[in-house]
């Protein structure tokens, strides 16, 4: 009981306070790992796209038909294009995913041992992540505002 | 009558980070939805829309948009104003927010991941009665 106070003490996020917090780390938790899984299963659809992409392009072309500049493209340069485009949106799906599996990890630390140095970690992860979608929202403003100009030059 | 918190220097300037990069986020994601707003107008505008579906897609993804990027700027708000006058109500407040910020996304991966699996059901449903004849 004194240990507990003594404890509460320190970090003094009161019970409703830590209930709050441990909630968000499990969906935070859960949160990240639908975005392993959904980068894990990208990895896997790139790397048989990649593995398979002469005969998805010969098909794509008795399909809809194809000039013969466009499918040098996309066996030379696209095709590289794309493995580049694919390893990015991976990376940053994992790196989101991780960064909020790690909040969501630390918090129920927490929970379960009221250390200050997992409080720490969990707010130190969460600030990672926040910055993370900061940099995502940032690109993708930059793209808005790119796309609204093309439509209006055109 | 106020509730101190004791947080110690290395866990505030945590916090601290998390406040600044949430305002920062939850600002963005405001421009973001005007600037997709105004996306909507020039297309309008243009002509070349399916007003229908593109305005409901707005409506959807804006309402949600709006109540994560609200739910990030009141905890920027109330994170702040705890470490400054060091209220645990406020911190609270804080960590209430960001509760319900990940709720609404966790519910949104729910949906989408049930429609998900409720599409591959209804694939697989198809392709079998389309063998079956």
């Amino acid at each position: 009981m004194e240990n507990n106070e003594s404890i509460l003490q320190v970090t003094n996020i009161d019970s409703s306070g830590q209930f709050q917090l441990v909630n968000s780390g499990k969906w935070a938790k859960f949160i990240g790992i639908v975005y392993l899984v959904i980068a894990a299963l990208m990895l896997l659809i790139a790397i048989l796209v990649f593995a398979n992409l002469d005969l998805i392009a010969n098909s794509l072309m008795n399909i809809n038909g194809m000039s013969q500049e466009a499918l040098a493209f996309m066996l030379g340069a696209g095709k590289w294009l794309f493995a580049l485009m694919m390893a990015l949106s991976c990376f940053i799906l994992f790196l989101n995913g991780f960064f909020l599996v790690k909040f969501g990890a630390a918090t129920k630390s927490y929970f379960i041992a009221y250390a200050e140095d997992t409080l720490s970690d969990s707010f130190h992860h969460l600030g990672r992540y926040l910055m993370l979608t900061t940099v995502l929202s940032i690109l993708s403003t930059v793209f808005s505002v790119a796309a609204i100009a093309y439509y209006l030059i055109k | 009558m106020e509730n101190n918190t004791n947080l110690t220097p290395v866990i505030k300037t945590h916090i601290a980070t998390t406040v600044t990069w949430a305002r920062y986020a939850a600002v963005l994601s405001f421009v973001n939805l005007g600037l997709a707003f105004l996306q909507l107008i020039v297309g309008a505008i243009k002509g070349n829309l399916n007003i229908f579906g593109t305005v409901l897609s707005f409506i959807i993804s804006g309402v949600i948009t709006l109540v994560m990027s609200i739910n990030l700027l009141n905890y920027s708000k109330y994170a702040k104003s705890s470490l400054d006058n060091g209220d645990s109500v406020h911190l609270y407040q804080a960590l209430y927010h960001l509760r319900t910020y990940f709720i609404v996304m966790g519910v949104l991966f729910l949906i989408i991941i049930s429609l998900l699996i409720l599409f591959v059901l209804i694939a697989i449903i198809a392709a079998i009665v389309a063998a079956s004849h």
